[in-house]
Formats: structure tokens, C-alpha cells, sequence
């Protein structure tokens, strides 16, 4: 087992004769932030709520250190926060009153209280009945519901809806810190491509139930790191020039170019020739990229 | 154990500070002050009616006077002597004051008996039958000694005398004789018709009650009901017996219902006061207990707050469970605080320990004192409503809609009983008995009570142990049903 917090294996789930999750397979590290990168519909909060034990799984098994959410439910749940969907709070209770309910159950003290409160930022209006809030508050709100007993797994279900930009980095720095400094488990799904790439270590892209691929953001980024871009004055002549040297090809009317060593050389060898450069730039096969492409989108 | 008190906690926090708790809550407090005003309004209405106290006024004696002068008029010679005899008791009481004369029921008895009796006396002839005649005389005589200024005691020994004459003339057997004394020893021991005639009707009912009770063990037959009396029946025949002589000895008059509103009127209105606050005010709490049963899953699902609440080490069954002790706390405690607030503006507008309920326990007539009584009563709503709280919540796990929910359970709660009572006076359906809403009615089960007035109702009558068995299996029925469908359904 291990650091493997959460491990989803071979899981399904028909909704009458849809097939809505279909043979999934995850696991989930400790300290790690997981992207769940899908379009709508692809049965994100599905698998949430299944993990969560608010659905039954009609095959597989899904364990939370080790526990079987459906027979050891109260074992598997003593390590989970969760937002599932979106943040729904008793609007006729205030957030502290609702921050309590919670509090009770897990037998959390009052320091503890006070400490989640200021880690979401919700000292000022805490007093306020909780209908008052704005989408962003309740977010904030429900994660500070979440992280009460310290869980070692934190599912979130698309927790930038109805943030503000601050609010968004806030809550990215947030995950961030809580994964690498406080070994928590992180598990966030999205079908924001930016919002996942800034965010998570890894990402698994999901679409009509079924994983399509599996990658680790920061190993793919050494991999792009030598691919350019060239706009120059004379393709033909650059060509020419460079094919000894590396790979190049036409995309676009622009010179694409792999080149391990340092980028400056060929730049030199170009205006040695006279060949003027109009534009620059390194390239990186964008996750957007490979979202469309896997799931079949245009651009 | 300690974290499901604490689950407890929550849904109690939760259920007490919606607004829908506030505001019944408030009607039933209103509902008893309402039922406060009305009381006191219909308590008002009848002491204007049945506030007279002799059955002759000035008037009538005057009227009665001018009748017989007209009859002596145009009667016959041998009925002028009476006649004249009967006009001069009337100018009698009309010159000494009708008020003064006949301040008692008793003295009314002697003036119609000292009437009849003159009567009889001129039918005598005088000279065929002298003896009998002379003692006619005496008896007339005596009478009018009587109505001059006779008390209740020289009455009765007047009554006595005759009872005995009659059975040494052998008009009656020595078992009569018996019997009758008997009945003119109560009447002495009771006061019967000492005072004016309310105070005394209700004793001669109570008394003719019992009567009818012996006849009733001695022929083990109820002319009424045209059915055979067993043995069960005879006990009750005989506590209610027991229960009847208390109320002679100590002056307890019966008040339950508006035909002996004269004899008591402070229990009557206070009686009255806690049949309707405990009505209505129980209505409102019902309704409270069925918001919050019927929106207990549904609104949390479609709000949302359940899957908070799912994803917390408990298992979905013990959720629903801390959600049905939680309202059925709230549930007890409403009762209790409202049951206490009757009982204190019942004690404030009716006078103190004024409706007292009397039992028969080990063959002694026991008094349970008002304030126990009442309390009793409301706590004997609760399995009803506990019903309808299931009920609740019930539907409100299997539709997951909390209008429905709300609307169904609280049509049920407070239509079914009303139907029920309207469609029994039509038809009697037996199977319908095995409703558990016609068998929410527990109080006149637990506290029956003689109204000593027939009181006409054709509704299957169940017994306590029936309606116990009914509604149990009814609720056990409604938490497994709502136990399994929550356990099992997915939260979309």
C-alpha cells in the first residue's frame, strides 16, 4: 500500500442501461494534488460520489486507505474531506454555526476551528447566515467544513466555480501547500484544462466514463523543453540550412525545430545567413492540446 | 454511543432554529389563548341562560292565580271547594313573597303536593267515610304547616310517615317500603332538592344512575343496547357505581358535556378549555413535527447539505435514526412546555384543580388532580402524531419531495380524523377500524368519563389495547419501510 491513499479499481456504474463509468482504474498518492480532467458529462462527480460512498458501484472496488467505502464505510470516511458538486450548506444556519455541526461530529476543538476559518479566509464574515454568501464564500466555506478533522485524502469537485481570480490563486497556493507540506491527498476535478495544469501533479483525462490517458504535468514539461517555433523571413533557405544540424519540418508557415543543444546557435547560423527572424518562440504541447485531441474536440 | 448523542445534537440544532419551528410553535401558544376567549365567551352565554333559580316566578304564580279564578268560575259545585283551596295557596305565596316562599325545590314539591292533596280530600265523602276523611285533613293540614315555614328535614319525615302509612295499609310490600325509605334517606343525606333545582337535578340523575347500574348487574342485561352485560362490563358498572356515590358525598357535580354546564360551571368551562386548547394546540404541533419529518431527507437531498452529512463516518441508518429520536424529542418537549402553559392559563382563567378526573382503583374512588390530568392528555397525543412524524418521513425518503411529503402527511393528519367522523355518521365500515388514524383518539380510552347524557355516535369503537396493536404495527411497519429505502436509494 504504501502512500496509496485512494485506489479506484475496475470501477463501473450503469445508470439503467447507460454506461456512465466504465471499467475506471485510479490510485492516488499521499502529498500528491490529482487532476480529474474531463468534459461535462464525462462522470466526474459519478466517480466523486461513488468514492464518497453517495452511489453504489455496481462493480469494482474502491478503497480509501485500505477501507472499502461500502463495507467499511465509517473506516474509509474518518480520512476523507469532500465537496461534492458544489459546497451546500444549511443556508438558514451562519457559516461559524454550520463550521460547528461539523465540528461536533469529529469532535474537532475550537483552535482547530479558528485555524481553518483564517486558512480559507473567511474571518469577517463567518457570523453571516450562510443564504447571504456569494458562490465563492460558500466554496471557501465548504472547504473549511472539509479540512476540520485533517483529512489525508481532500476531493474537490470543481472548487474555482464562483472564485475570483485572487480567489483562484489563493486556492491553488492553498492545495499546493497542503499537499506538499502537510502530505495531503488531493484530488480535484475540473473541466478547466488551465485551471488543472496550474494546479495539479498529476492529471488523468476522463471522457464517457472511461480514462483515456494518464499524465505527470511535471515530467512532460522536461520533455517539450527543446521544440521551437520560428517565424523567418525565408523558410525554404532556413531549411536548408538547418537540416544538418536538427529536425525541422513546415507547420503553419512556420519553422518547427527540435534542437537539444543551445537554441542560440541556430539562431546565429540563421542571421550569419541573413535570414531575418520575425518571431520566436519555444513550443510545448499544451494540455489543451492533448484534451482536444483525446477527446475528440475542435479547436 | 457518545458520538450519536452528538448526532443527535446536531439535528436538534438544526430542526430548532428553522423559522417553520418558530412559528407553530407560536400558533400553539396563540391556539390556547384562543381557546381561553372562547371558553369564557360560551361560559358567559350560558350563565345568562340557565341563571334562574326556582321553576315558579311572581309571574307564573300570578298567571297559575288568574287561571284557577277562571276555572272556578265555570266549574262544577263539587270541584269549586278545591278550587278555592288552590286560590288561596296561591294568594298565599303571592302575598308573602314567591321568592321568600319558594326559595327551595323542596317547598315547590310541598305547594304541588299540598295542591293535589287538597283535591283528593274534597273527592272524600265526608260523611260515607269519615275516618278516612279526617285523615286526608290531617295530611292537608300538615302540609300547609309546611310551606309556612317547614325546613328540608321536617320534609322528608313528612314523606316517611307517608311511605310507612301506605305500607301498613298495605298499598305497598315491605320490599317498597324498604327501597323507598332508602330513597328518602339519600335524598335527606344528599340534599336533594334542599336548594334550588340546579343544585339538586344533578344529583337526582347521578342517583337514578345508579339505580339503573343495579338494575343493570342484577338482570345482566343493557335495555339500550339490547346486549347481554358480562363480567368485564359488571366491573365497570360497579366502578362507575363507586364513582357515582363519591360525587353525592362530596359534592361533585358531573360537567362534561353542555346539558350539565348549570351544575358546575367552573369545571364545565374549565373542562371545555382544555378539550380545546389541547385540540388545537396539539394540531399546530403536529404540524410542526410533520415539517420537519417530511423535509427531514427530502430537503436535505435537494438542498444539497446530505451529502455533507453522508460523508461523515456514520452509516446512513444512523443518520435517520439520530433524525427520529431528534424530532421525537422535539416532539416530547412541546408537549410537556405547551401541556404546562394550558394547565397554568386553565389554573389562572378557570380557578385551580377545578377539572379533576375520578378513577376506581382497588375498589376506592381516586381523584387525579387537574393539573396531572391535563398534562396526561396532551401526553396522550404523542403516538398519534408519532405516527404521522413516521409517516413523514417515510414519504419523504421515498419521493425525495418535500411538498408532497408536507402536503400528503398533514392532509392525512388533520382530514382523516374529520372524515372519519363525518363518513361514520353515514355508515359504519368495520374493516375501517384497522386505519391507524382512527385510532389516534387515545384519551377518552385511557380517561373514560359518564357524561350521564346519551350521547348518540355510530363509530366502530375500539378498544385501547386495539389502537395500542394498530399503531404499533404501523409504525414499525413505516421505519422499516423508510430504514431500507434510505439505505439503499443513491443520493443524485
Amino acid at each position: 500500500m504504501g502512500n496509496d491513499i485512494l485506489k479506484i479499481k475496475n470501477v463501473s456504474k450503469k445508470y439503467g442501461r447507460k454506461v456512465v463509468i466504465d471499467d475506471l482504474s485510479l490510485t492516488i498518492e499521499l502529498g500528491q494534488v490529482y487532476g480529474f480532467l474531463g468534459p461535462n458529462g464525462a462522470g466526474k462527480t459519478t466517480t466523486i460520489k461513488m468514492i464518497v460512498g453517495l452511489i453504489s458501484i455496481d462493480k469494482g472496488q474502491i478503497l480509501i486507505n485500505g477501507y472499502d467505502v461500502v463495507k467499511q464505510h465509517k473506516e474509509a470516511m474518518n480520512s476523507v474531506g469532500a465537496i461534492v458538486e458544489s459546497p451546500d450548506l444549511y443556508g438558514y444556519l451562519s457559516g461559524i454555526s454550520n463550521i460547528k455541526l461539523y465540528a461536533r461530529i469529529h469532535n474537532i476543538k475550537k483552535d482547530r476551528i479558528n485555524e481553518v476559518i483564517k486558512l480559507v479566509g473567511l474571518e469577517d464574515r463567518i457570523k453571516d447566515k450562510v443564504k447571504k454568501y456569494s458562490l465563492g464564500m460558500k466554496q471557501r466555506l465548504g472547504l473549511a467544513v472539509s479540512l476540520l478533522h485533517k483529512p489525508q485524502l481532500l476531493i474537490l469537485d470543481e472548487p474555482t466555480n464562483g472564485l475570483d481570480p485572487a480567489g483562484i490563486k489563493e486556492l491553488r497556493d492553498l492545495l499546493k501547500k497542503l499537499a506538499h507540506e502537510e502530505n495531503v491527498a488531493i484530488f480535484v476535478s475540473s473541466h478547466m484544462i488551465s485551471e488543472v495544469e496550474l494546479m495539479c501533479d498529476k492529471v488523468a483525462i476522463i471522457d464517457k466514463g472511461k480514462v483515456i490517458t494518464k499524465k505527470d504535468i511535471t515530467k512532460q514539461e522536461d520533455e517539450k523543453e527543446n521544440v521551437y517555433l520560428l517565424k523567418v523571413s525565408s523558410i525554404e533557405k532556413s531549411m536548408e540550412l538547418l537540416t544538418n544540424i536538427c529536425k525541422c519540418k513546415i507547420v503553419n508557415g512556420e519553422l518547427l525545430i527540435e534542437y537539444d543543444k543551445k537554441i542560440s546557435d541556430v539562431i546565429k547560423i540563421l542571421m550569419n545567413n541573413g535570414i531575418e527572424i520575425i518571431g520566436f518562440h519555444k513550443k510545448e504541447e499544451t494540455l489543451e492540446e492533448q484534451f482536444l485531441d483525446v477527446t475528440g474536440g475542435k479547436k | 454511543m457518545m458520538r450519536f448523542c452528538k448526532l443527535i445534537m446536531n439535528e436538534l440544532v438544526k430542526a430548532l432554529k428553522k423559522k417553520s419551528t418558530l412559528i407553530f410553535s407560536i400558533f400553539a401558544i396563540i391556539a390556547i389563548f384562543l381557546s381561553c376567549l372562547l371558553v369564557h365567551v360560551k361560559k358567559n352565554y350560558y350563565m345568562v341562560e340557565y341563571n334562574y333559580g326556582l321553576v315558579l316566578s311572581e309571574d307564573d304564580a300570578k298567571i297559575n292565580l288568574a287561571i284557577t279564578k277562571a276555572k272556578l268560575a265555570s266549574a262544577k259545585e263539587e270541584d269549586k271547594k278545591f278550587l278555592a283551596e288552590n286560590i288561596k295557596v296561591y294568594e298565599y305565596v303571592i302575598d308573602n313573597g314567591t321568592e321568600k316562599i319558594l326559595n327551595a325545590e323542596y317547598k315547590q314539591n310541598i305547594m304541588n303536593k299540598l295542591m293535589s292533596e287538597t283535591e283528593r280530600l274534597y273527592s272524600i265523602d265526608m260523611n260515607l267515610n269519615k275516618k278516612d276523611y279526617d285523615i286526608q285533613k290531617a295530611k292537608v293540614d300538615r302540609l300547609w304547616e309546611l310551606l309556612k315555614g317547614g325546613t328540608f328535614e321536617e320534609y322528608i319525615a313528612f314523606n316517611k310517615d307517608e311511605i310507612k302509612n301506605s305500607y301498613e295499609n298495605k298499598a305497598i310490600t315491605e320490599e317498597e317500603y324498604i327501597t323507598k325509605n332508602e330513597e328518602q334517606n339519600k335524598i335527606l343525606k344528599y340534599e336533594i332538592s334542599k336548594y334550588s333545582f340546579n343544585d339538586s337535578y344533578w344529583k337526582q340523575s347521578v342517583l337514578s344512575n345508579n339505580s339503573n347500574i343495579d338494575y343493570k348487574i342484577k338482570e345482566r342485561f343493557d335495555i339500550t343496547n339490547k346486549t347481554y352485560i358480562d363480567d368485564k362490563a359488571v366491573e365497570k358498572l360497579k366502578e362507575q357505581k363507586l364513582i357515582n356515590e363519591y360525587r353525592l358525598e362530596n359534592n361533585v357535580a358531573p360537567y362534561y358535556t353542555d346539558g350539565q354546564i348549570k351544575y358546575n360551571v367552573d369545571s364545565y368551562s374549565r373542562y371545555k378549555f382544555n378539550e380545546f386548547a389541547n385540540t388545537i394546540s396539539t394540531i399546530f404541533i403536529g404540524l410542526l413535527i410533520i415539517v420537519l419529518a417530511a423535509s427531514a431527507i427530502s430537503e436535505e437531498t435537494s438542498s444539497g447539505t446530505i451529502k455533507f452529512m453522508l460523508i461523515t463516518p456514520y452509516k446512513r441508518g444512523t443518520i435517520l435514526l439520530a433524525k427520529i429520536i431528534a424530532i421525537t424529542v422535539i416532539l416530547i418537549i412541546s408537549i410537556l412546555i405547551i401541556s404546562q402553559i394550558s394547565v397554568i392559563v386553565g389554573n389562572i382563567s378557570f380557578g385551580s384543580n377545578t377539572n379533576p378526573y375520578l378513577y376506581v382503583k382497588d375498589g376506592v374512588v381516586n381523584v387525579m388532580s387537574t393539573h396531572l390530568y391535563e398534562t396526561l392528555q396532551y401526553l396522550l397525543k404523542i403516538p398519534g402524531i408519532l405516527i404521522c412524524m413516521l409517516l413523514g418521513i417515510t414519504l419523504s425518503t421515498l419521493t425525495r419531495n418535500t411538498p408532497i411529503s408536507v402536503i400528503i402527511t398533514a392532509a392525512l393528519f388533520i382530514a382523516v380524523p374529520f372524515g372519519m367522523t363525518i363518513l361514520n355518521n353515514f355508515m359504519v365500515i368495520d374493516f375501517l377500524k384497522y386505519l391507524p388514524f382512527n385510532n389516534f383518539e387515545l384519551i377518552s380510552k385511557v380517561f373514560p368519563i359518564e357524561t350521564y347524557e346519551t350521547i348518540i355516535t355510530s363509530v366502530v369503537p375500539t378498544t385501547l389495547n386495539f389502537s395500542i396493536k394498530v399503531l404499533s404495527v404501523t409504525a414499525i411497519l413505516l421505519i422499516i419501510t423508510a430504514f431500507e429505502s434510505f439505505r439503499k436509494k443513491d443520493i443524485a
